[in-house]
């Protein structure tokens, strides 16, 4: 190499925004470049030939990782020390943070006699790092806090509502003696209030364990067939009442799936109850299910009914959001039926959408779900 | 209410003061005879001296809870034949299994179904 040429790489190393330095197999300092030497505040004359230990590493960082043990490891194993981000001192005694890249020196016959290493500050990133992770443990257990004072105000709501519920029973079915018609038509109204704030609180408790990642699939094998077809004979009733015609095309390979059947009955009752309530008299609600090509059944609930609006689309699997309109009646949902539908189908690896066209062209109600657990 | 030598007799445990003159109210209407405790302790003076048919036993109690209660009932050997239901207003999953898990017969929640507890109780006693 020329005189030249070295002065060339003496400068470049020199002068590099980043420490660049050499050590023994004892780990005492061989090379200690401009910027490592202002940057830990010692001089050329002052490091070399001292162990880093002591200097500008501490035998054992903040959080009590032992260096020492580390840089014995790193003089004998530099290839298992590549990329390695640890504690470093200042001649202060400030701690810093440090992103090493480490390279063995090796000699003819393959001994370790050496590590260059070449370091870039990277505190404040890990400074940054560090509040990420509080914020998130910080969110965490807001989120815990909020769990907790849901189950806690659950119960507490339960007490009342035990009353409201029991003692208007009792009056509303003549247990305790007979009322006139309009004594009757009231009490019925706070039973079925009462009922109603129950069904709010149980939503929300669900919704609640949803989104904590709490809730747990009780997954049995069930006839996915039979339960449509019961949901359907559940929802007749209603249907007759509001003179709309059911229709029901399930075919016969809609057969066992493995997936939370509490859960799927609540998610078909509930859409087959908002096309009901969303349909006016004389329209028609239908439910259709059958085996896609894919390993998934997809059942879709369909109806004639209001439609939705492309304005309101986004109302849908949003919390608390109705449509209002003239067809819905007073006191039918909680505003929490669909998106908890959702998350329940997702919960089972399905998919949950809806289609309509506009207003008073019907919608589409679908889901799949996987044929095996998924 | 008069007691009636041939029916029933139901134990409830409950402090909630509206919750006991429902659940009672709702049995004497449907001919049982009714024993009524405010809390743990006194459910168990009560139990030294009559023998109910079935116990109605609600967990959130101040004092003595009903997972303590229960386990005193079934340390007496006068007792631990006699179906227990727990009530409860706790109805999450795992309020359910610690409940069952420690050994009562059935668990009910808050608020309660009337028709159903009378249906079930009527059950547990063949009547």
């Amino acid at each position: 190499m020329t005189d030249n040429m070295e002065v060339q790489y003496r400068e470049l190393v020199e002068n590099a925004n980043s420490i660049i330095l050499r050590m023994d197999t004892k780990g005492n300092v061989t090379f200690f470049n401009k910027y490592a030497q202002d940057f830990f505040g010692y001089s050329q004359e002052e490091i070399l030939g001292k162990s880093v230990i002591g200097t500008i590493v501490a035998p054992t960082d903040s959080s009590g990782r032992n260096l020492k043990a580390m840089i014995d490891d790193i003089v004998i194993n530099p290839l298992s020390y590549v990329e390695n981000k640890n504690e470093n001192m200042l001649r202060s005694g400030e701690r810093v943070w440090i992103a090493w890249t480490n390279k063995g020196i090796i000699d003819q016959d393959g001994k370790v006699r050496g590590v260059f290493s070449i370091g870039n500050n990277i505190t404040k990133l890990k400074q940054a790092e560090e509040e990420i992770l509080k914020a998130k443990e910080a969110a965490v257990s807001a989120n815990k806090a909020k769990s907790t004072f849901l189950a806690n105000m659950s119960h507490e709501l339960r007490t009342p509502l035990n009353a409201i519920i029991g003692f208007s029973e009792l009056v509303k079915d003549e247990s305790v003696g007979e009322l006139n018609g309009k004594q009757k038509e009231y009490l019925g109204y706070v039973w079925e209030s009462g009922k109603h704030l129950l069904s709010l609180i149980n939503d929300i408790l669900d919704l609640s364990k949803v989104e904590a990642g709490k809730m747990e699939l009780e997954l049995v094998e069930f006839d996915l067939k039979k339960l449509l077809k019961k949901s359907l004979v559940f929802i007749s009733e209603k249907a007759i009442k509001q003179e709309i015609m059911l229709a029901s095309d399930i075919k016969e390979d809609v057969g066992v799936i493995a997936a939370d059947e509490r859960k799927i009955k609540q998610v078909v009752f509930n859409l087959l109850s908002n096309a009901i309530k969303f349909t006016p008299k004389g329209g028609k609600v239908g439910i259709k299910a059958e085996k896609t090509g894919k390993n998934e059944v997809l059942v879709s609930v369909w109806d004639n009914g209001i439609g939705v609006e492309a304005k309101d689309s986004y109302k849908v699997f949003s919390e608390f959001e109705q449509i209002i309109s003239e067809y819905s009646r007073q006191y039918t949902g909680t505003g929490l039926g669909m998106p908890l539908s959702k998350k329940f189908i997702e919960l089972h690896g399905g998919r949950m959408w809806f289609e309509s066209e506009g207003k008073d062209k019907g919608t589409h109600f679908y889901f799949t779900l996987p044929l095996k657990a998924g | 209410m008069p007691e009636n030598k041939n029916s029933k007799t139901i134990l409830i445990v409950e402090d909630d003061p509206l919750s006991m003159r429902l659940t009672a109210d709702l049995f004497e209407l449907n001919g049982f005879n009714t024993l009524c405790c405010e809390d743990g302790s006194s459910a168990l003076e009560t139990l030294k001296n009559d023998i109910p048919d079935i116990i109605l036993l609600d967990i959130n109690m101040p004092k003595m809870n009903g997972f303590e209660v229960y386990k005193r009932i079934r340390e007496d050997s006068r007792l631990n034949q006699i179906k227990v239901i727990a009530l409860s207003g706790s109805v999450m999953k795992e309020d359910e299994e610690r409940i069952m898990a420690a050994g009562f017969d059935d668990f009910v929640p808050k608020p309660i179904d009337i028709k159903g507890l009378v249906k079930k109780i009527r059950g547990y006693l063949s009547i």
